[in-house]
């Protein structure tokens, strides 16, 4: 009887449980969300929190604290604009930025080229690593980058927590211009990028047309001119590379997109870099690792610390090189055309010299035997490298009739042309050319 | 009581006839509840020749063996703490043998109007009564157990728990416990019943590292869970009971000294001086518009020094007794630990291949370690009973550790710069480490009885932990090893890289608590019911402050000769990092009620009930407004039912059942949106601000059986279902970047089985555990791979998949066996205690079949204590006898090609991952009472 009575119990007890149930109440969650201002028309000359509307030509602008281009928004620099960052690059704050979520258009002209810079009085070559500013940041859903006769110059500024995790941790030198929207397209064409801290350009991913600009001065001890990401498709073709602290170009499918990291290479001029890169293996030319693959034709290598690098954790099988023309003026130089912890090796159309010395490309206004590299060893401080071994200075990169680039270029093959827009704010690719190298006989390439 | 009457009565009869032996023995049980006891001294005296006597101590098992005894009448006097007095006669004939078994009565003090109930609480016994008594399910370890343990501190105290394993920190301390394969995160931490904030820069759960074992009165772990609990535990409760105020005076102390193996090994200690270094960061300590520049560093914090370390130091001191007539109640306790140790390490960095998802290896990195643990305690408890009806209690107490860490490191490029073995990229990043953990916590409770069935119970606390990691200094420099061309290696110059740096974390966690209880007893015709209300709100703030000073070297490059004053640097980033989201504010507030039933039946015990949790929590960042979650708040609500049945089969065997409702809340760093790359883990940390709380459903059944004394056989299931349970997995987030980062995935589910069998014989014993767990979750993985398009071109790409696992942390195997050696009459304690945890997943990989797990383990321990004198010990205390490593393994075979070129592998086996090995550790001590 008592155990009927207690099984009673039992169940009163644990219905009465149960008539509660475990309730778990759904969060009421409040984040904050990024504070977005509406975008502000531009009515002074000095600029800043969200804007949109244009730059007007041959107009001077300053800006001391970041300036924001909404998503949607588009701001446009007409030709002869220069725009000034005011800061000290002490700090995140005091080295503002131009983030960009909209569109950012520079539209500057061979007559009237579009500066964005620091005061003229910072504007000093031993301010070159100072990295008074924080550059053009590019955000994961940004419009595109349309970037034209333009001069970037004086950037690395610290990165702070504004900045996308995926670029930046916060601390490090910014890049002159990142880019991450895998839709989006990055044109940049005519324009220079000049004395970073750090990397010039960083794609972490997007579609990219990168003609005939000038990469000069970029990194102060380490740091590529372009460094690409995993979901970066495009051309790179008629550049100077000039003075980069580890390499020119530095392609990679790291991180983790759908898009394989796949970058046409051709008729690039790469001098005097890898310098600086104390990292051992690490610096040179161009590079092609982790997974990365595209095609890589028509490039002069002249005085880099290393040539072609294609790393066995490339996809090598669909990664093709030929028809570069390496030149070295001294041993150490000249034994890393096809470095040795890489797998890529001299093709048959490759000019490769026999010495140091041998093979003098015969550049216009650039005497490649200038500086005495048997004189010094690497990693060199960039105190200790000849300005003009790092700037072009406006020095002439043409070659001279007898060059023994002329006429060895390979043309039958196709840019990938990832980005389709076309005219004033789309791009113009320049195809493979005939002579190896930025500079082409014929007048096109490279036109600075 | 007849027979020794009788025998007495024969003994008169044959009295002094002749001279012959017997043996002698028996055992002794509680009058009330024939429970055996154990250390009851049983002395006879031989009434004839008077001088002769013999002194025995009743065993594990509460039984005495006396080898021989000359015939003849012995008075027997038997004494046991908190039991009268027992005098009885017996008379020994002196053949064959004899067996005496005696009945104690527990002693009820009559002191004035106070009752004291005399308690025996450093004994085995009541921790067993309270494992047995308990409404729920709770295993415990007394304060006996741990000082004849090999264990030093209470986190090594849990492992021996049922369910219990240990996560282990990088010098080879265990430091959290994993209850039930639930990670630490799903369980909490109690002192004397309060829960306590964490010291942890990150966590809510509190290092178990930091409380010196020689403090604890008991440690309970609670494995289900009542109304009156608070409600966040999923996996349990680990509840330090501190030591309380003795009956009669007493005086405790130990000392001893000890060294690690890898210091006899011929390995140095690393040492730095902290002396230069400031206790807060530039920035908080000038304002944020303060430029640092090096002055405000020195370089003292890239300096070490090799030294072969001074032997560890323990040392503990308890004073305590009663005051004012018994009224007043005192304990004051001190406990001091030093010790040094050297860890070697070998980790390879992976990644996952693009072209088939296979893990390839990027990087080979050896790491040197020297650890210095300074841990140290202070408590006092206090009680005053002002009449039997009124109590109040105050606890005060501070425990802090202090670690210097040195670490080089020396990280060698497997791709880069390799054109065959002994060659790569080298660097080399040598960094010191001094953390200062603190808590503080105090309570003052009350009990009081406020009629005949109504009762009261409140607690007042404030607690505070703090954390302050101020200085560490990471010193980056590049080399690398190449082959000339006649194939001759050749080390490159050491250079100064950029990633050198110095940063300052601090963080305090300050609790002000609550509760009160009220319980009112009825009493039915077949039942008796407590109805209990109560109720508890804690307001809790944190705070967090963060700074990173890169520091570069200028001109560049620069090299290292070993000589950093010959180096200069400048300071990249002189403001510091205000705007890092690790510099935040959070704020929670707890409030909770409850009611709560528990009626006994004839034959059964349900406690009944439910709670409701509301928590407020919110948080602010120095993040700027751009940033998503720089600001936040999270506002929710639980109601946790829960009851639990125990049923009594028979006087010695019970049936339990329960189910409990819980859940598990975030932490407060995991929430901040920020990315902090600590070195310690092998990505950079990201937060995530929609992070959700667990919950979880649980179901346990036991069967418990107490064949005799402290003997018992447990065996139990239990399943828990869970909703969003967080883990920490690798996330891409943005483009391309890899974090280490919180997230909640999906519903898992955990169920397993628990066996513990303990069997005492006379001078041994047997303790052994097992449980079996087993977790279920689904996440989705990424699954990399080369396409092939329909021209025939291809492209490598990724897809995501779903892969079940297991939750992180969790072991299918856990086992616990010691064997005990216990001589009370030569006062010889004796201890070798085993734990084997099975493989479990230590990094949750973005990546299909890529999980980093964690090798099983077996790690043996061994104790000894022997009585010198009646109030002086030695004691030895052996750790890691086996020298057990710890194992990180990817579960993928690893291919011929890459088991000759990459350093460690083996063809055919698991991918190696990392291994570091600590070495056994040696302590020899002496203990003192009073």
């Amino acid at each position: 009887m008592k155990t009927k009575k207690n099984f009673i119990y039992i169940i009163g007890l644990a219905s009465i449980v149960f008539a509660f149930a475990s309730c778990h109440k759904s969060e009421l969650v409040d984040i904050s969300k990024p504070q977005v201002n509406i975008g502000q028309e531009i009515t002074s000359d000095t600029l800043s929190g969200t804007i949109k509307g244009t730059l007007l030509s041959n107009k001077t602008y300053y800006f001391k604290d970041d300036i924001i281009i909404n998503s949607g928004d588009t701001l446009l620099l007409q030709e002869g604009v220069k725009l000034i960052a005011l800061g000290d690059g002490s700090s995140f704050a005091k080295s503002p930025q131009i983030t960009v979520n909209g569109v950012f258009i520079s539209l500057g002209t061979e007559d009237q080229p579009n500066f964005i810079t620091v005061e003229p009085s910072k504007a000093v070559p031993e301010n070159a690593f100072a990295g008074i500013w924080g550059g053009v940041q590019g955000g994961v859903n940004s419009g595109d980058m349309i970037i034209k006769w333009t001069h970037i110059e004086y950037v690395g500024g610290p990165a702070g927590p504004e900045n996308d995790p995926a670029v930046y941790t916060a601390g490090d030198p910014r890049y002159a211009i990142s880019y991450a929207n895998i839709d989006g397209n990055l044109i940049l064409e005519d324009s220079w990028i000049s004395n970073t801290k750090d990397d010039g350009i960083r794609v972490v991913s997007g579609k990219v047309s990168i003609m005939r600009n000038t990469f000069e001065n970029n990194g102060e001890s380490g740091g590529e001119s372009l460094n690409a990401k995993s979901g970066t498709v495009g051309d790179i073709a008629y550049n100077l590379f000039i003075g980069a602290a580890t390499n020119g170009t530095k392609i990679s499918n790291s991180g983790g997109t759908t898009i394989q990291c796949d970058i046409n290479l051709y008729n690039n001029t790469f001098l005097n870099c890898g310098l600086r890169q104390v990292k051992e293996g690490r610096g040179g030319s161009i590079d092609y690792e982790k997974g990365a693959r595209g095609m890589v034709y028509n490039n002069m290598i002249i005085n880099c610390r290393y040539g072609l690098k294609v790393l066995a954790n490339a996809d090598v099988s669909n990664t093709l090189y030929d028809n570069q023309f390496f030149y070295a003026s001294a041993e150490y130089l000249f034994s890393g055309f096809y470095p040795s912890d890489g797998v890529g090796s001299p093709q048959s159309n490759d000019i490769v010299p026999n010495n140091p010395l041998d093979n003098n490309p015969l550049l216009a206004g650039y005497d490649v035997t200038a500086f005495d590299f048997n004189s010094v060893s690497v990693p060199m401080s960039y105190q200790s490298i000849p300005l003009n071994l790092r700037v072009s200075n406006g020095a002439d990169f043409n070659l001279l009739p007898g060059s023994p680039a002329l006429n060895k270029g390979k043309t039958d093959f196709q840019p990938l042309q990832s980005v389709t827009l076309t005219g004033q704010y789309g791009t113009s690719i320049t195809p493979p050319g005939n002579d190896i190298g930025a500079y082409q006989a014929d007048g096109t390439g490279n036109q600075h | 009581m007849t027979k020794l009457i009788f025998t007495a009565f024969l003994s008169f009869l044959f009295l002094g006839a002749n001279y012959s032996f017997a043996q002698v023995k028996g055992s002794v049980v509680d009058k009330n509840n024939n429970e055996p006891l154990q250390g009851a001294v049983i002395k006879f005296t031989n009434k004839n020749e008077g001088t002769k006597s013999f002194m025995v101590t009743s065993g594990l098992d509460g039984t005495y063996f006396i080898r021989s005894a000359t015939k003849g009448t012995y008075d027997v006097e038997i004494t046991f703490i908190g039991y009268s007095d027992l005098l009885s006669i017996a008379v020994i004939e002196g053949t064959g043998s004899e067996v005496f078994d005696f009945k104690l009565e527990r002693k009820q003090q009559q002191l004035e109007d106070v009752v004291i109930i005399g308690r025996g609480d450093r004994s085995d016994y009541l921790t067993t009564q309270i494992e047995r008594r308990s409404d729920n399910i709770v295993n415990a370890v007394s304060s006996k157990t741990i000082e004849i343990s090999p264990d030093l501190s209470v986190a090594n105290v849990t492992q021996r728990v049922p369910g219990v394993s240990l996560q282990r920190g990088t010098n080879g301390e265990g430091q959290y416990a994993i209850v039930r394969g639930m990670e630490k995160r799903y369980n909490y931490t109690l002192v004397n019943g309060i829960k306590i904030p964490s010291p942890d820069n990150k966590n809510r759960y509190v290092p178990l590292d930091i409380f010196p074992a020689d403090l604890l009165e008991r440690l309970e772990v609670t494995k289900t869970l009542t109304p009156n609990m608070e409600g966040d535990a999923i996996g349990g409760v680990v509840n330090m009971v501190m030591k309380d105020a003795p009956d009669r005076f007493s005086i405790r102390t130990n000392f001893a000294i000890g060294q690690s193996q890898t210091f006899w090994d011929g390995n140095k200690f690393e040492k730095f001086d902290h002396s230069q270094s400031s206790k807060l960061s530039p920035r908080v300590k000038n304002g944020t518009e303060y430029l640092a520049s090096m002055d405000d560093f020195g370089t003292n914090a890239f300096k070490h020094k090799s030294v072969s370390p001074p032997p560890a130091i323990t040392a503990g001191l308890s004073i305590g007794g009663r005051l004012f007539k018994n009224k007043l109640g005192v304990l004051v306790a001190g406990s001091y630990q030093n010790s040094y140790r050297f860890v070697n390490s070998v980790f390879l960095k992976t990644e996952t291949d693009r072209v088939d998802n296979s893990v390839s290896f990027t990087h080979i990195l050896g790491r040197k370690y020297s650890f210095q643990q300074q841990r140290g305690g202070l408590h006092a408890r206090l009680d005053y009973v002002f009449n039997p009806n009124n109590t109040i209690k105050l606890y005060v107490g501070d425990v802090r550790l202090i670690e210097n860490k040195y670490r080089s490191q020396s990280d060698t490029g497997l791709v880069l710069g390799r054109v065959g073995p002994g060659t790569g990229r080298i660097l080399n990043d040598t960094r010191t480490t001094r953390q200062v953990q603190n808590i503080f916590n105090t309570s003052l409770q009350g009990e009081h009885n406020l009629a005949s069935s109504l009762s009261m119970t409140w607690s007042a606390v404030y607690s505070k932990a703090s954390s302050n990691q101020p200085d560490r200094g990471s010193l980056v420099t590049s080399t690398g090893v190449t082959k000339d061309s006649e194939g001759h290696f050749q080390q490159q110059s050491i250079y100064m890289d950029n990633s050198t740096f110095r940063d300052w974390g601090r963080n305090s966690d300050e609790d002000k608590s609550g509760y009160l209880n009220l319980t009112y007893k009825t009493n039915l015709s077949e039942a008796s019911i407590d109805w209990s209300i109560g109720g508890m709100y804690r307001d809790k703030t944190r705070n967090s402050d963060y700074d990173k000073y890169n520091i570069r070297p200028i001109p560049s490059p620069q090299v290292y000769n070993g000589n950093i004053d010959e180096n200069t640097f400048y300071v990249f980033n002189p403001q510091g990092s205000s705007s890092d989201a690790l510099n935040y504010k959070a704020f929670e507030k707890v409030g909770a009620i409850y009611a709560m039933g528990k009626a006994e039946l004839e034959n059964l015990q349900v406690v009944f009930g439910a709670r409701y949790e509301n928590t407020n929590f919110n948080w602010k960042t120095s993040a700027p407004k751009s940033v998503e979650g720089a600001i936040g708040s999270i506002k929710y609500y639980d109601i946790l039912p829960s009851i639990s049945l125990k049923y009594k089969l028979s006087s010695k065997q019970f049936l339990r059942a329960s189910y409990f409702s819980s859940i598990s809340r975030p932490g407060f760093y995991e929430v901040t949106p920020h990315t902090f790359d600590d070195g310690v883990s092998d990505y950079p940390e990201q937060g995530n601000p929609n992070l959700k709380r667990t919950t979880a459903e649980n179901f346990d059944i036991r069967y418990e059986f107490f064949p005799k004394g402290l003997d018992q056989v447990l065996t139990g299931i239990f399943y828990k279902r869970i909703n969003n349970p967080i883990e920490y997995a690798i996330v891409q987030r943005g483009a391309n970047a890899t974090f280490y980062s919180p997230d909640n995935f999906g519903n898992g589910s955990n169920y397993g089985f628990e066996f513990d069998l303990t069997k005492y014989l006379r001078v041994f014993g047997f303790k052994a555990n097992y449980t079996f767990t087993q977790s279920k979750i689904t996440t989705s993985k990424i699954r990399r791979f080369q396409k092939v398009n329909a021209d025939g071109s291809t492209m490598l790409t990724q897809e995501e998949v779903n892969q079940t696992r297991p939750l992180q942390g969790q072991s299918k195997h856990v086992a616990n066996l010691s064997l005990l050696y216990k001589n009370s009459q030569k006062g010889i304690d004796a201890q070798i205690s085993g734990v084997y945890t099975g493989g479990r997943i230590n990094t949750v990989s973005p990546f299909l079949d890529n999980d980093i797990w964690q090798k099983g383990f077996i790690q043996l321990d061994f104790s000894a204590e022997t009585r010198i004198t009646k109030r002086l010990s030695l004691y030895a205390k052996i750790n890691n006898i086996l020298n057990t490593p710890y194992k990180l393994e990817i579960r993928q075979k690893v291919p011929k090609e890459k088991a000759e070129v990459i350093p460690f592998q083996k063809e055919g086996q698991n991918a190696f991952v990392r291994k570091d090995t600590y070495g056994a550790s040696y302590l020899l001590g002496v203990r003192f009472r009073l």
